[in-house]
């Protein structure tokens, strides 16, 4: 009974709850940007650090954050960055370009371990006449959005000397907020920085993110009034929260898709094109997002349709009669007449709906026998990497806004690939893409790209993914948009 | 003296024997630490298995662990960046100790009370009002419990709160939700006992003695059910103190009974080897001190042992 004794302890350690409090999901990964890569950790770090370059969260321009002009020469070679002269971290002291060369040289070094290192590769990165120059051997049309990223944002010296992933004592920030409380899985408090730029008394003075492992939980302490907003709410729960909370809730958009991976390297079935279309051809979709719920809208393409100028090509969804057709002729080639296949997912209550979904319209529609196999996530991953599987869930959330994060993925060889899927002409006109200095000659060279793909049948397109946030409606200041960005400093009571 | 040191060599071996076949059966599933859906590149992976010693041979990775149990230390985890075993189980051990405590509490004295009250009560309305109420609990997954608790008491009547752990109050619901279910249990043992307790010789030429109703109750009733009851309450106790991953999740409370799936699933090989061994070392405890008090209740059970 001792543990009892400790009850009055803890609570009356828990500090008063803060101005706003957020239900941030579970734990964040790290709280070191160039570590952390989970979406609770992007919303917090969002918070807590300002990068060189920002996404404005209406039009999806590139704007300047910290740095105060930027531009590109040598056909996306060379980046030069101008830093901002009031860019101050949170003791008042400056925010220097030499903070940005080393923060970015340590993102690069293979000490750090890096997710992002890639974005930085071979770069060489100095100051030069009082800018910040990155030389890349390669062209690199987005380093600029990629700088919009955490994983790019200065950190400063006392980050940069610890061990990566130990956030030190008297730590400092560039953002709006600064962190100056953390209790593991319980909640992490950030307060007011008062030497940012964009500081303003008006803003909430401080701000508690919540670690809270279940959505419904989190929707409860919403419903009890402890939480005021949600970022992530339980697809299952829209229909309910749009009759009872109209004014609370945001759906929008996410950069995100869901797609089926065929395995298609020579020796196997799905190396025939004919079936890979049959199997393409014969999902509903409509009727999948309707299953599965919550607001996603229905795919037949691969990179969601959010980004202001780019327009993928057209695809045919669902043709059950073009369905049947491809397989007669896969049946003729293959010269097998009862066709098999097995569906390889990572366990959820949501990918056995999916997979259960495909598995009777493949069967239905074509006859084909599919036999599901399910796994937990980190069992799935290394199988499907090895690619011991014939159809295969996926999903990919964009690191970036444009089309390239979604496309690279079927380069050969590229990590991520996943499918054996290979194109002398994909692969040429990605890396044409990667040249062009023109911005909409490029869009038009990524959509080129993304017929191939859809034409070869490469992939099974499902659904583009959306995001519900419930926010208290007495907090203005915030505006649901497509990228996902939350400007913490522009919230308001009212 | 013996018997019980015994018992204590006993128990620091089951310790590490458990924690040597996790160890291996941890290391032997499919999948590591930093397999996800975004493949990190070889020179990360290779950065990371060197940071976390995981390039080393499996038998050094073995005894860098084993020195680890017997250190404290268990080194840092690999699903929170930054952040040692000992911090994580630092935090959740308080939280489930309250948790698992109270729920211990209410179980205690709802089910001995039950279990007491059947025993001796001569309505039969009542008994069955009672032993229905403990079927039905018995019945019934603490999730479901929590969820009617929460309805009821949280949103219904707006007494307390729905989640979290910032007032006193919040703990009310998650103890009861995880501690009826296991009143239950203790309510059909003791009742179980209670009854061939009633109907001992012991018993009867008790009450032709005329002893007093309260007196019959603890010496001729109690006393003996306890010997079961205690032997039960060991390992449950172990059980309910090390957390419960369904009710720390519906109340948000960040106990070590999340752990148990969480790091097993994520290949946190080191927090998974942690909460294991705090979890044997706990149950071990536990039925020590179970047996322990059977011997100084029950004499008998000594001779047996």
């Amino acid at each position: 009974m001792k543990a009892l004794a400790l009850l009055p302890l803890l609570c009356c350690c828990s500090p008063q709850p803060a101005e706003l409090t957020v239900a941030n999901g579970a734990e964040l990964d790290s709280f070191d940007p160039q570590l952390a890569t989970s979406a609770g950790s992007t919303r917090l770090l969002s918070a807590v650090y300002d990068c060189m370059t920002a996404i404005d969260p209406l039009s999806g321009e590139l704007l300047t954050e910290l740095a105060s002009s930027f531009e590109s020469s040598d056909s996306n070679r060379q980046w030069r960055f101008v830093l901002r002269s009031d860019a101050r971290w949170s003791d008042g002291s400056a925010l220097t370009l030499t903070d940005v060369r080393d923060s970015w040289r340590r993102l690069q070094r293979p000490s750090t371990a890096a997710p992002y290192s890639d974005w930085l590769n071979d770069a060489k990165i100095e100051i030069v006449a009082g800018a910040l120059q990155v030389n890349f051997s390669t062209p690199q049309p987005l380093f600029a959005t990629y700088c919009t990223y955490h994983a790019l944002a200065p950190i400063p010296a006392i980050l940069r000397q610890a061990t990566p992933g130990v956030i030190p004592d008297n730590m400092i920030y560039s953002g709006p907020y600064k962190i100056v409380e953390h209790r593991i899985r319980d909640f992490t408090r950030l307060a007011i920085n008062t030497e940012h730029a964009d500081f303003s008394t008006e803003s909430f003075a401080t701000i508690d993110f919540l670690s809270v492992d279940s959505q419904w939980t989190s929707l409860n302490l919403y419903l009890d009034s402890q939480v005021d907003f949600i970022p992530e709410v339980p697809q299952l729960a829209l229909d309910k929260l749009q009759q009872q909370y109209p004014d609370a809730i945001n759906i929008t958009p996410s950069f995100a898709s869901y797609f089926v991976r065929l395995q298609q390297d020579d020796q196997q079935l799905l190396h025939n094109k004919n079936l890979r279309k049959a199997l393409s051809l014969a999902i509903d979709r409509e009727q999948l997002v309707e299953l599965i719920g919550g607001s996603r809208r229905p795919s037949a393409t691969l990179v969601p349709d959010l980004l202001p100028n780019y327009v993928s090509p057209k695809a045919t969804s669902t043709d059950y009669e073009a369905a049947r057709a491809a397989l007669a002729v896969a049946v003729r080639d293959l010269g097998e007449q009862h066709i098999a296949i097995d569906y390889l997912y990572p366990s959820s209550e949501m990918n056995r709906t999916i997979a259960e979904f495909l598995q009777q319209q493949w069967q239905s529609v074509l006859g084909i026998k599919v036999s599901l196999n399910q796994l937990e996530a980190k069992s799935f991953f290394p199988l499907q990497k090895s690619q011991e599987y014939q159809t295969s869930h996926s999903t990919w959330i964009g690191d970036y806004f444009d089309p390239f994060t979604f496309l690279e993925l079927f380069q050969s060889g590229h990590r991520n690939n996943r499918s054996s899927f290979s194109n002398i002409e994909y692969d040429s006109l990605l890396a044409q893409a990667q040249r062009c200095a023109d911005a909409a000659q490029r869009l038009e060279i990524l959509a080129r790209a993304e017929k191939i793909l859809l034409d070869e049948y490469a992939i099974i397109p499902l659904c583009f993914d959306s995001n519900i946030q419930l926010l208290r409606p007495s907090i203005s200041g915030h505006t649901a948009n497509k990228f996902g960005i939350i400007q913490w400093q522009h919230l308001r009571r009212q | 003296m013996n018997n019980l040191l015994r018992r204590i060599c006993f128990a620091l071996a089951s310790v590490m024997l458990v924690h040597a076949l996790a160890f291996f059966m941890l290391h032997s599933t499919r999948g590591g630490p930093f397999d996800s859906n975004q493949q990190f590149s070889a020179e990360t992976l290779a950065a990371l298995e060197q940071r976390y010693h995981l390039n080393e041979s499996l038998l050094n990775q073995y005894l860098n662990s084993l020195q680890g149990v017997v250190t404290l230390d268990f080194g840092p985890s690999l699903q929170y960046q930054g952040t040692s075993v000992q911090e994580l189980l630092g935090s959740a051990i308080p939280v489930s100790f309250i948790l698992g405590g109270g729920a211990l509490l209410i179980a205690i004295i709802v089910g001995l009370s039950a279990g007491m009250f059947v025993a001796s009560s001569s309505s039969r309305w009542r008994v069955a009002a009672v032993r229905f109420s403990g079927s039905a609990l018995l019945a019934t997954p603490n999730f479901v419990v929590a969820g009617i608790l929460i309805s009821i008491f949280a949103f219904g009547l707006g007494l307390v709160p729905v989640a979290g752990h910032r007032q006193l109050s919040s703990w009310l619901l998650p103890c009861c939700a995880l501690g009826l279910p296991l009143a239950a249990q203790l309510f059909v043992l003791i009742q179980q006992h209670a009854l061939q307790a009633h109907d001992s010789n012991a018993y009867r030429s008790a009450v032709a003695r005329g002893l007093s109703k309260r007196s019959l109750n603890i010496n001729y009733i109690l006393r003996p059910s306890l010997t079961p009851v205690l032997a039960f309450l060991g390992p449950a106790t172990a059980g309910i103190l090390t957390g419960s991953l369904v009710i720390e999740q519906i109340f948000s409370l960040p106990g070590l009974g999340t752990f148990f799936v969480q790091a097993a699933l994520a290949r946190d090989y080191t927090l998974a080897l942690g909460v294991t061994v705090v979890y044997t070392a706990t149950l071990a405890s536990c039925t020590l001190i179970a047996d322990v008090l059977i011997m100084k209740f029950d004499p008998r059970s000594e001779a047996v042992s």
